[in-house]
């Protein structure tokens, strides 16, 4: 299991991401996400709507009340360019660290 | 058998007691419970279970609430931008309304010249403190001087101008262009302290939490 902090640091940008392929709802994004780290990134669910909306009042993103297929209630989110230049940034960002600990742990192994 | 509607009737009014009280997130909050709900009993759950596993995976409504109240913080940093635009708007109205009594009054060239220099100096001051000032004020740190020295800038302001009315003024026997040049330029630190103690407390209250409770 991944630890929280990092849990909490990496939820942005992978918000970001997953909604540059398009636009999504809360539920679909915890799934995602869940499915794409073989569950071991493990978000308590209710947690993602404050982050989901501190974002939008950031202007990163936007939202809409839209129905499922079934009918339901659902609020769809999508990219905003302020969030895709957030997105970038995060890229950039996470690209270094990943690169500085690939490095290192490349002489480790050395 | 469960009533699932009523146990998701009574867990919006657990979610209200704990303060979840704006509609948006709430609908949002049930509209995932319900997807849960129906995904556990597609995999084979009963009603029961599936209830309470999508209840326990949306989370306890006291710290939902804590993480929304965050969201709230941003909403003070719309309301700040918004006191910027009024603040931007109150100079504007004050520039052209003081150009426009100089306008009415007749005022000598030399009454024009002082009277321009004061709006001048005002825009110069304002300009500099929002261009240069944002690099000063991380050198202080505690976020109880930032707010306190803008504090006292906003008040200083509002006594300078108590003190130019009642103490400086009545010292003097002014024709109307020599008050209005005056006036001019006793509001040139009534507009320019309050710029200071805005930004001052911006930057000490704007920093929105990257905390979340993922």
């Amino acid at each position: 299991m991944i630890r929280k902090e990092l849990v909490a640091a990496s939820a942005e940008p992978m918000i970001l991401a997953l909604l540059a392929k398009g636009e999504s709802y809360g539920y679909a994004i915890i799934q995602e996400v869940k499915a794409r780290s073989g569950g071991k990134l493990q978000w308590t669910d209710g947690m993602l709507y404050p982050v989901l909306h501190r974002m939008e009042s950031r202007g990163l993103i936007r939202s809409r009340w839209g129905e499922s297929e079934t009918g339901r209630k659902r609020k769809y989110y999508s990219l905003k360019k302020d969030g895709k230049l957030a997105m970038s940034k995060h890229h950039e960002q996470w690209s270094l660290v990943h690169s500085v600990l690939a490095g290192l742990q490349k002489e480790y192994y050395a | 058998m469960l009533d699932l509607e009523k146990s998701i009737a009574d867990w919006r009014q657990q979610m209200l007691a704990a303060g979840i009280q704006t509609p948006v997130p709430l609908e949002e909050l049930e509209s995932h419970l319900r997807e849960e709900i129906e995904r556990q009993m597609k995999s084979g759950a009963n009603a029961q279970t599936a209830f309470l596993i999508a209840v326990e995976d949306v989370g306890r409504g006291h710290l939902l609430k804590a993480e929304f109240k965050k969201v709230g913080g941003m909403d003070k940093e719309r309301q700040r931008k918004c006191a910027g635009i009024i603040y931007a708007m109150t100079l504007g109205f004050y520039l052209l309304a003081t150009i426009y009594a100089f306008a009415k009054n007749g005022l000598s060239i030399s009454q024009w010249r002082l009277g321009l220099a004061s709006l001048v100096t005002l825009l110069l001051l304002v300009y500099s403190i929002w261009r240069f000032a944002p690099r000063i004020f991380p050198l202080w740190a505690s976020q109880r001087v930032r707010s306190s020295v803008g504090l006292m800038g906003g008040i200083s302001g509002m006594v300078w101008l108590i003190a130019f009315v009642y103490l400086i003024l009545p010292g003097f026997d002014f024709t109307t262009s020599q008050l209005l040049v005056a006036i001019s330029w006793a509001m040139v630190p009534t507009l320019v302290l309050p710029s200071t103690a805005f930004l001052m407390l911006d930057r000490s209250e704007s920093q929105p939490s990257k905390s979340t409770g993922l």
